[in-house]
């Protein structure tokens, strides 16, 4: 792999990254360009290590928190405060049974909260575990742990109302046709 | 020191924490993989990317932390600055320069004319100091240096002025050669002192200009008559 090759995998790698925390294409990516330029301004002595997977996260992440911090759009908050706050309901999801495509994702990926998706993306998509998680985002394990029940809890909880609405969908139509018969 | 999460792609591998995290079911590694497979069709364009990396090859460093010092922008104006400086002082050295050089050619000029007309004493005195009291507007004397003495004799003198100064315009007489010669004497202005000494001809005139015991003395003497040994004037 040239360079050229890991620098754009790299990049690939933060805009994903950056659309964990945004989920939205256009400010994931004015997100990497802002961090990207930020990366290639740095020192001559400290440039060599400006290109590695976990500064540039680093990057984003500061970046992000910077500019939604100034916008007052989101506060994100340690989790603990926040679990009273969060109703969430164990529901009968069955995650073998998912039928997971991309809209399905989308949608549901939309309705968590910006910590909880960007735990899950690290831990379940990039791979790292809940402590190097926590390293990374400043919380503690047991946060990032909680972060990531919750998050794929919510996800569950989309899919099973998603389902019962499918089943409705397929009954009124099984009904429809029997009538019509 | 290197944090747990700094390990380069190589080395991630999912789950990689799966004793302690007690949450890696086979469902969440299906959800995982859904994730991952979501996630992976999220790419940057191949312009955007392109773009970037043309960014982040022809983005130098930030100059204020990277350039050396003479190069920087402030150090850049520091430059200008002296170079203005420079060229300013150059300038009035030059003024200065041309300056002095005028005004050594207006005070030969002026004692080159006063020379050739040849006016007449209008203070007949043989005695330096006799002639002092009787031009009673001078205000600096007008005792001779010994050189001077030693070689002329004193015949009479009259006002006149040299760059706007009164001065005495004596007549002397060169009394190995008898030939007459008008020595001006004024007082040492700061403008005279910029005037150093020297020997010029000017026109048919030879003229000996310098400063002595706070006074400005000029002597002119015919250029033809210079060449029967005047000693003074050829110093």
């Amino acid at each position: 792999m040239n360079t050229d090759d890991s620098l754009e995998a790299l990049l690939q790698s933060g805009f994903r990254y950056a659309c964990s925390l945004t989920h939205q294409h256009a400010e994931a990516e004015d997100l990497v360009q802002e961090a990207w330029l930020k990366l290639a301004r740095s020192k001559p002595q400290e440039r060599h290590q400006s290109w590695n997977k976990s500064l540039f996260f680093v990057t984003l992440r500061n970046l992000y928190i910077d500019r939604y911090r100034r916008n007052r759009l989101v506060v994100l908050e340690p989790l603990d405060e926040l679990s009273t706050r969060v109703e969430l309901h164990d529901g009968p999801g069955n995650e073998q049974e998912i039928a997971m495509d991309v809209e399905w994702l989308e949608r549901s990926l939309s309705i968590l909260r910006v910590e909880e998706r960007e735990a899950i993306y690290l831990h379940l998509v990039e791979g790292y575990t809940a402590a190097e998680v926590a390293e990374l985002t400043e919380r503690s394990r047991n946060t990032v742990l909680s972060l990531i029940q919750r998050g794929r809890k919510k996800l569950v909880n989309a899919l099973s109302q998603d389902d019962a609405a499918l089943a409705e969908n397929k009954r009124y139509h099984s009904s429809t046709l029997r009538q019509s018969e | 020191m290197t944090l747990p999460w700094q390990k380069t792609n190589a080395t991630i591998h999912l789950h990689s924490d799966k004793a302690s995290d007690a949450m890696n079911t086979p469902d969440s590694d299906k959800l995982g993989a859904s994730l991952k497979e979501y996630y992976q069709r999220k790419s940057l364009s191949a312009d955007s990317v392109e773009r970037m990396l043309a960014q982040a090859d022809s983005l130098k460093p930030t100059a204020s932390l990277t350039m050396p010092w003479f190069r920087r922008p402030i150090a850049g104006l520091a430059w200008v600055a002296s170079l203005l400086v420079v060229v300013v002082m150059a300038q009035f050295f030059y003024y200065q320069q041309s300056y002095q050089g005028d005004l050594t050619a207006l005070v030969l000029k002026e004692i080159a004319m006063n020379h050739n007309k040849k006016l007449d004493a209008e203070y007949v005195e043989t005695r330096p100091e006799i002639l002092r009291v009787a031009m009673q507007r001078l205000d600096f004397p007008l005792n001779l240096p010994v050189d001077i003495q030693r070689d002329f004799q004193l015949v009479g003198g009259r006002y006149c002025s040299i760059q706007g100064g009164l001065a005495a315009q004596l007549k002397v007489r060169n009394r190995a050669s008898g030939a007459v010669s008008t020595l001006y004497v004024t007082e040492l202005t700061e403008k005279l002192t910029r005037i150093k000494e020297q020997h010029v001809l000017q026109g048919s005139v030879d003229i000996h200009l310098w400063q002595q015991q706070g006074r400005f003395f000029g002597l002119a003497t015919d250029a033809a008559l210079v060449g029967r040994d005047d000693s003074h004037s050829r110093k």
